[in-house]
């Protein structure tokens, strides 16, 4: 009990100071979509009147949506089971927008954005949300293997939980537009 | 002449559309050993499924893909699922519609020489590029609109998790098709290759 909620404030502080004290010096974050071969979570942020939207389409439903990246271990499952259900209150789509300042660009494929704002995402309460996206090549046996890694996360009642999808680079999952 | 011509092409087209059970069984749900190293022991899941979902033209600006997936089992039963996609360009920007995919599940029967799936499907040998291979022929199940013109092949290869079913589910295999259908269209990359 005393590991799970070191872990789950761990990492809530760890996402909760990234979320609170990300400093924006540029609103040029391209646009982007990420959809699977055969689709399953989709990502799409775009520009339109002036935001960047982003929608998060589960497409076989809330049941299959992703909940955790990372290690687990048995002592995590409770932890993510609660992440998870509450995950599901966003429901299979879900759409917010962020204002274009509070975006940043870090470099190629890594970007962010947050917004403080009170608001309901499906049915559940949040006091902000934010994203982080990176990309990364690996090898194994000589071949490369690139992936684009996209993190959206939500601040509710006091602590951030974050739902995370990877995107196969090599199979063009994804495409950036030009800015 | 004429008739032995007649008589040698019927006989072939009979052999190439009638096989015994035993060459269905190639594609029925099995696990495959793929170990390299005899002190690590690995193995994959196999169902039989088409390659890839195909995309065909079905205007200057339309286009649309099917995707087919299945589990054949030794205990008589089938379940496959069939999910098409619409595609478009417009703004030089391809655009993918989602639709809900339909799930399909019963038992086969195998006689003339060709496998029934209920009244849903029929398969058929086919052979393509050295590859045994299956032809579907749609019964009550309709072709997707615009995929008459492609060529839908069925070979197997490994699979896990897809369109939200897995085959090895521990629901008795049964198929069931989540999700919902988008009443918009989405961006997908341009350069994908299918």
């Amino acid at each position: 009990m005393m590991k799970n909620l070191t872990f789950f404030t761990g990492l809530s502080m760890a996402l909760f100071s990234g979320f609170f004290f990300i400093q924006s010096t540029s609103a040029n974050v391209a646009d982007f979509q990420c959809v699977t071969a055969i689709p399953t979570t989709s990502i799409i942020m775009k520009d339109t009147d002036g935001k960047k939207w982003l929608e998060i389409i589960h497409h076989n439903g809330i049941q299959f949506a992703p909940i955790h990246s990372g290690t687990i271990t048995l002592n995590d499952f409770d932890f993510i089971q609660r992440k998870g259900q509450l995950l599901a209150k966003m429901g299979e789509m879900i759409r917010v927008s962020f204002e274009p300042e509070s975006c940043k660009y870090h470099e190629a494929g890594n970007y962010s954005c947050y917004k403080n704002i009170k608001t309901t995402i499906g049915s559940l309460a949040v006091n902000g949300y934010g994203i982080q996206t990176y990309s990364s090549e690996s090898f194994l046996y000589g071949t490369s293997f690139r992936e684009f890694h996209f993190k959206f996360y939500v601040n509710t009642s006091g602590r951030n939980i974050d739902m995370q999808m990877n995107y196969d680079l090599n199979s063009r999952d994804c495409s950036f537009d030009q800015f | 002449m004429k008739l032995i011509t007649i008589v040698f092409l019927s006989l072939v087209t009979f052999c190439a559309s009638s096989e015994p059970l035993s060459y269905y069984k190639q594609f029925f749900d099995r696990t495959n050993n793929v170990t390299h190293d005899p002190d690590f022991p690995e193995y994959e899941f196999v169902s039989a499924k088409n390659d890839l979902y195909q995309v065909a033209k079905t205007g200057p600006d339309n286009a649309v893909g099917a995707v087919l997936s299945f589990s054949l089992r030794e205990n008589g039963t089938y379940s496959f699922w069939l999910l098409t996609i619409p595609h478009r360009w417009k703004n030089e920007q391809r655009q993918i519609r989602i639709t809900k995919c339909q799930a399909f599940n019963g038992h086969w029967e195998h006689r003339e020489g060709k496998l029934f799936l209920g009244e849903d499907l029929i398969l058929e040998p086919t052979f393509l590029d050295g590859q045994n291979l299956l032809k579907p022929t749609f019964v009550k199940t309709k072709r997707p609109a615009g995929t008459e013109n492609i060529n839908i092949t069925i070979n197997d290869g490994s699979i896990d998790t897809i369109g939200g079913v897995a085959p090895d589910s521990p629901n008795n295999g049964i198929f069931k098709c989540g999700g919902f259908s988008l009443p918009f269209w989405i961006p997908i990359p341009n350069e994908r290759p299918w």
